[in-house]
């Protein structure tokens, strides 16, 4: 079965910078794929090529088994899309903008959307610019699905959107996807609903993808343990990540098996029990720089207050 | 709802916003000419009408492409089971909606000011409703113009702006194509624009569906169309620049010499510009045995302009009024005009000077009222409420009030015919009217046996406005080759007898210096161009800058081959360095070989557009980057 | 049938519903012929991909603890009882070495420790069964 989604090896820059340094993976057919990276890691560029807005500059991208660049109008019919600034026609009302998407896509189901529109406690005579803000990201994705779509792809859907109104979101699309069974590839900053609801889960950083594995698959193979010894912890294979704390270091590991555990207990070090890094912790293992903090003493300050 | 309709509803807003901004508009300029204005004398190139519309029909076309990239909500529209050229037709259609709602506004207006404030005028008949087609077929161009630039797949705002400054340019030309003897040439007219809106709307479908990007080269198709039409906008605006330059220099190096000029009296004089010592100021002076220049180079003669033929209209033969050029006569009480075709006169009476007209009517001569020979002349006639026409040596005259209602002849005394009229100015001494305050013209017609005036009726004329005749001057000074640097000049006496030629050459240096920079300016002119004009000889194409700023007088009449010559090889040079620049910009083989052509064909223009258009940003070879694999990766 | 989960414990979605139900149903709390929530209501009330639950319900399935009946939803069997006990065993082993492990850094005696864990004992009722109990009413100690 052809994946619905395939980037293979996706260039892009913009000037001179390589936002995608050939992005690659795919999205099987029915599944829930998470994009996720740190704030211009590319995620948005890459939604954009792959939904035919953008042309990569080397690679290729397939989305439901068309070349991304030659999408025709049928396909896009059975794509649901929903932008980060959820935009519509800001001075259309409620239900001009429903008559607006009933007219010009094929098979959209008027009132299956009246009803979800009204569960929202959205009025359909208000102007959308009248909506705030969690109202339109509710507005622009019940609109967007109003059709029966193959494939949702939403950026950022739950984009400053307060903690209620994100699980709304989720609710909405869970009942989607119940009732329809689509794939979806979303980008999200919110990671705790990235775990509930995902089933794989790519980062984005320095414009590919350094994590393209199951949920589960980073449960089970992800540890991170303390290390105390002296000096700094033996390189092995399979760190992710080293951090410095007051005393010793935690290490997050991959794929951790008895040679490991060996290798860096050597020298009298200790190593505590592995605990599970919640996703939010991976992430940040992964891409943040480890600084001290933007408020706290430059290193050339530390530098000095150690000398002295 | 179907999806046009849908399309179409989606804008609602700014079409019924434009629709009522640009009728205002319209409604304003037109009353400020005169409703009349719509049905009689349609407008010219100058006229705060024209530039109206064209205006409102340019913002119009620029609206409807921005829109969505304005609201940002192109992507929304974009992501959809339609066509792009199904969307861009959505588009088109409200334009045509709006350009309607405007066609009709000002018409229905008029009439409905006339049913409520005075009778219904004759022109107000829906015939006439052809002539207010001149207008709107410039705010339809305007509006496919604009449509077509605010679409061209670019972030760059330039390139747009020149796309839609090609609208000025054609603005421009077509009037220039236009002028001659008949005012309006609807039907020519109507053809031009029509051929510019389907030109631009195809382009216009070119351009969407195609995206912008900064980092990416152009579609084929929209840089075929943008280019061309930008290239051409940037040569045409180039060449007006240039045409002004060499104007400028044409006129400072006329004013550096002697004249020979040719007074009302037919005396012809050599006439030099001295430098006053004390005051630094130019005086003429006439050249003496004091004061003449000696050697073989005489001292230049003023230049004789002469008129393009122009075309003829009525090859087109599509039925509209068509007035003669010589302005429309206006006196205190009518305004009228011939129709070209019909030899009719279209008089508009009013009350007084500067009011509505109320009365309009079309009269011929006699009885049947027959149509005037094409030789008629409406004659001004101050402070007389009567109509008078001079047609073939005849007087004619249509009296402002009562019966009858067409033009009668009137008896000239010893059965004279009339030769000639002239406008005589008397300055302070007015004889016709000496105690009231009137024009300090009058006409004066000059028959075989005497000459007269025409007040309220025809009279002989004062001593004093005889002694102001001109007579006809016993030696003709004719420009026999009016070339800009180096013209030569006959002077011809009655019997059409050459008595003395001369062709003047750069003397002084700064006769010399303007000449070569006229000359070296023409190096830049299109090379296309300069090859087509100095392949014609004989046609009186040469001209001067100002009337025909396309056609170099220089090369023209097949005058300076080497000059022709010069300019092609400076397109080829261009076309080199067009090469050049874009292969360092990575450019690929068939946009490179596409403007080497524009470059070849308009020179430096083409050269400046490619350079415009082709950043390297777009064209550079990105390099393919190594990929390293997950840290983490699932089957 | 109270269903809970732990997005970000160690263990995948569909293991700890998995294991709840087996749990429940080795604890004797369903009858058999329980009908669980659909797909898409127990999506909705945990907040997750319904496809997780639908994995879920294919390992209880494939182990034998429901079955699936087209049009009708999915029902305990009543079996699975012995399936849940390797499972609840490590559990127990977890919790034990953890109290233990406390209990030794507090500085307490494995005594000390015994002690305390018998009369945790005693407050709770035993079955015969092992693997259920109930709490006693809080009138003896």
């Amino acid at each position: 079965m052809t994946s619905a989604i395939r980037f293979d090896r996706v260039h892009r820059y913009f000037a001179d910078h390589a936002v995608l340094r050939g992005l690659d993976f795919t999205v099987e057919p029915g599944s829930i794929f998470a994009l996720l990276g740190r704030n211009g890691a590319g995620k948005t560029t890459a939604l954009r090529i792959l939904l035919g807005f953008l042309e990569p500059h080397h690679g290729y991208c397939e989305i439901l088994g068309t070349d991304s660049r030659k999408l025709s109008p049928r396909e896009r019919g059975k794509i649901a899309y929903v932008g980060e600034d959820h935009r519509l026609y800001a001075s259309m009302r409620v239900r001009e903008a429903i008559e607006f998407e009933a007219g010009t896509r094929v098979g959209f189901r008027r009132d299956f959307v009246t009803k979800a529109i009204d569960r929202c406690a959205i009025p359909l005579g208000q102007r959308i610019f009248q909506l705030s803000r969690g109202q339109r990201a509710q507005l622009a994705l019940v609109l967007s699905v109003g059709t029966e779509p193959e494939l949702l792809i939403f950026d950022d859907p739950a984009l400053g959107l307060d903690a209620v109104m994100r699980r709304e979101l989720l609710d909405a699309l869970i009942d989607l996807l119940a009732e329809v069974g689509c794939t979806v590839l979303f980008s999200s900053h919110h990671l705790h609903d990235v775990e509930r609801i995902a089933d794989r889960v790519g980062i984005l950083h320095g414009g590919q993808l350094i994590v393209d594995a199951t949920l589960d698959d980073l449960k089970s193979r992800v540890q991170r343990r303390a290390w105390i010894g002296t000096g700094t912890p033996p390189p092995v294979a399979g760190t992710l990540c080293c951090r410095r704390r007051r005393d010793g270091y935690d290490l997050t590991l991959l794929d951790v098996d008895a040679t490991t555990e060996n290798a860096l207990t050597s020298g009298g070090a200790q190593l505590a029990p592995p605990s599970t890094p919640t996703l939010e912790e991976l992430f940040l293992d992964l891409t943040a720089d480890d600084r001290s903090g933007i408020f706290s003493a430059s290193p050339s300050d530390q530098a000095h207050e150690a000398s002295a | 709802m179907n999806p046009t309709h849908a399309l179409l509803s989606k804008d609602n807003l700014w079409t019924l916003a434009l629709t009522a901004i640009g009728a205002g508009a319209l409604l304003i300029a037109y009353s400020m000419r005169g409703f009349d204005s719509m049905w009689m004398f349609p407008p010219r190139h100058t006229d705060e009408l024209f530039a109206t519309s064209w205006i409102a029909g340019l913002v119009l076309g620029i609206f409807a492409g921005v829109r969505d990239e304005v609201t940002g909500t192109s992507e929304y529209l974009f992501h959809r089971p339609l066509s792009q050229a199904r969307i861009h037709a959505a588009r088109i259609v409200n334009c045509a909606i709006v350009l309607f709602a405007w066609f009709l506004v000002p018409p229905i207006a008029h009439w409905v000011i006339e049913f409520l404030f005075g009778d219904l005028a004759s022109f107000g008949m829906p015939s006439f409703v052809l002539d207010h087609w001149t207008i709107n077929a410039v705010m339809v161009s305007a509006c496919a113009v604009g449509l077509f630039a605010s679409t061209i797949p670019t972030r760059s705002i330039l390139v747009r702006v020149l796309a839609a400054g090609t609208g000025i340019l054609v603005m421009l030309s077509s009037s220039l194509l236009l002028s001659g003897d008949a005012v309006t040439a609807t039907g020519p007219w109507l053809l031009v624009h029509a051929a510019i809106t389907t030109v631009f709307l195809a382009g216009s479908f070119a351009n969407v569906g195609k995206l912008a990007d900064d980092d990416r080269p152009m579609a084929r198709l929209s840089r075929v169309a943008a280019g061309s039409i930008v290239a051409l906008t940037v040569s045409g605006s180039s060449v007006l620049g240039i045409a002004l330059l060499q104007e400028e220099h044409e006129f400072e190096r006329r004013q550096a010499h002697p004249r020979i000029v040719q007074t009302p009296a037919g005396t012809i004089h050599l006439c030099d510009q001295v430098r006053v010592p004390e005051t630094f100021e130019r005086e003429w002076l006439e050249v003496n045995e004091d004061h003449v220049r000696t050697g073989t180079k005489l001292p230049h003669a003023s230049r004789v302009g002469r008129v393009w033929p122009g075309h003829k209209y009525g090859d087109f033969g599509l039925n509209t009024p068509r007035f003669r050029l010589d302005r429309r006569r206006r006196a205190d009480n009518y305004q009228a005009a011939v129709d070209t075709d019909t030899g009719l006169v279209h008089v508009a009476w009013s009350a007084a000077r500067w009011s509505i007209p109320d009365r309009f009517e079309v009269v011929g001569r006699s009885q049947e009222n027959e149509r005037f020979s094409d030789d008629a002349r409406i004659l001004h006639t101050p402070d007389a409420p009567d109509l008078w026409i001079v047609d073939s040596g005849a007087l004619w005259r249509l009296r402002s009030h009562g019966a009858p209602r067409f033009f009668q002849p009137v008896a000239l005394p010893d059965g004279d015919r009339l030769r000639e009229h002239q406008t005589v100015h008397l300055g302070d001494r007015d004889i016709l009217h000496p105690l009231g305050f009137s024009d300090s013209s009058t006409v004066a017609l000059i028959g075989d046996k005497g000459v007269y005036v025409i007040g309220d009726e025809l009279r002989a004329a004062p001593k004093a406005i005889r002694s102001e005749l001109v007579q006809p001057p016993s030696l003709l000074l004719e420009a026999v080759d009016p070339d800009p640097i180096t013209p030569t000049i006959a002077v011809v006496d009655a019997d059409g007898e050459e008595r003395f030629r001369h062709t003047f050459e750069l003397q002084r240096f700064e006769e010399t210096a303007h000449g070569v920079l006229t000359l070296f300016w023409s190096l830049l002119r299109p090379p296309a161009v300069q090859a087509v004009t100095g392949s014609f000889g004989d046609r009186g194409l040469a001209t001067g800058f100002s009337s025909q700023p396309f056609l170099d007088p220089l090369v023209a009449d097949r005058r300076r081959a080497w000059l022709t010559f010069c300019c092609i090889a400076v397109g080829l040079l261009c076309a080199f360095g067009t090469h050049r620049m874009l292969c360092r910009r990575d450019v690929d083989a068939n946009a490179r070989r596409f403007w080497i052509a524009w470059s070849i064909v308009l020179g430096p223009a083409g050269l400046l557009s490619a350079a415009l258009f082709e950043r390297r940003r777009a064209h550079a070879d990105r390099p393919v980057l190594e990929i390293a694999p997950p840290l983490i990766r699932s089957a | 049938m109270i269903l809970r989960i732990d997005p970000q414990s160690a263990e995948p979605i569909f293991e700890q519903i998995a294991f709840q139900v087996k749990a429940t149903v080795a604890r004797g709390q369903v009858e058999a012929g329980y009908k669980l929530p659909s797909v898409r209501e127990l999506a909705r009330e945990l907040s997750i991909n319904p496809n997780t639950v639908v994995r879920a319900y294919d390992v209880l399935e494939k182990d034998g603890v429901i079955v699936r009946r087209k049009g009708a939803g999915c029902f305990t069997t009543g079996r699975g009882s012995e399936l849940a006990a390797p499972r609840k065993r490590e559990q127990l082993r977890e919790l034990l070495q953890r109290a233990a492990t406390e209990a030794f850094h507090l500085g307490f005696t494995p005594d000390d420790i015994r002690t305390a864990l018998d009369r945790a004992l005693e407050r709770l009722q035993f079955r015969g069964d092992e693997t259920r109990g109930e709490e006693k009413q809080e009138n003896n100690s």
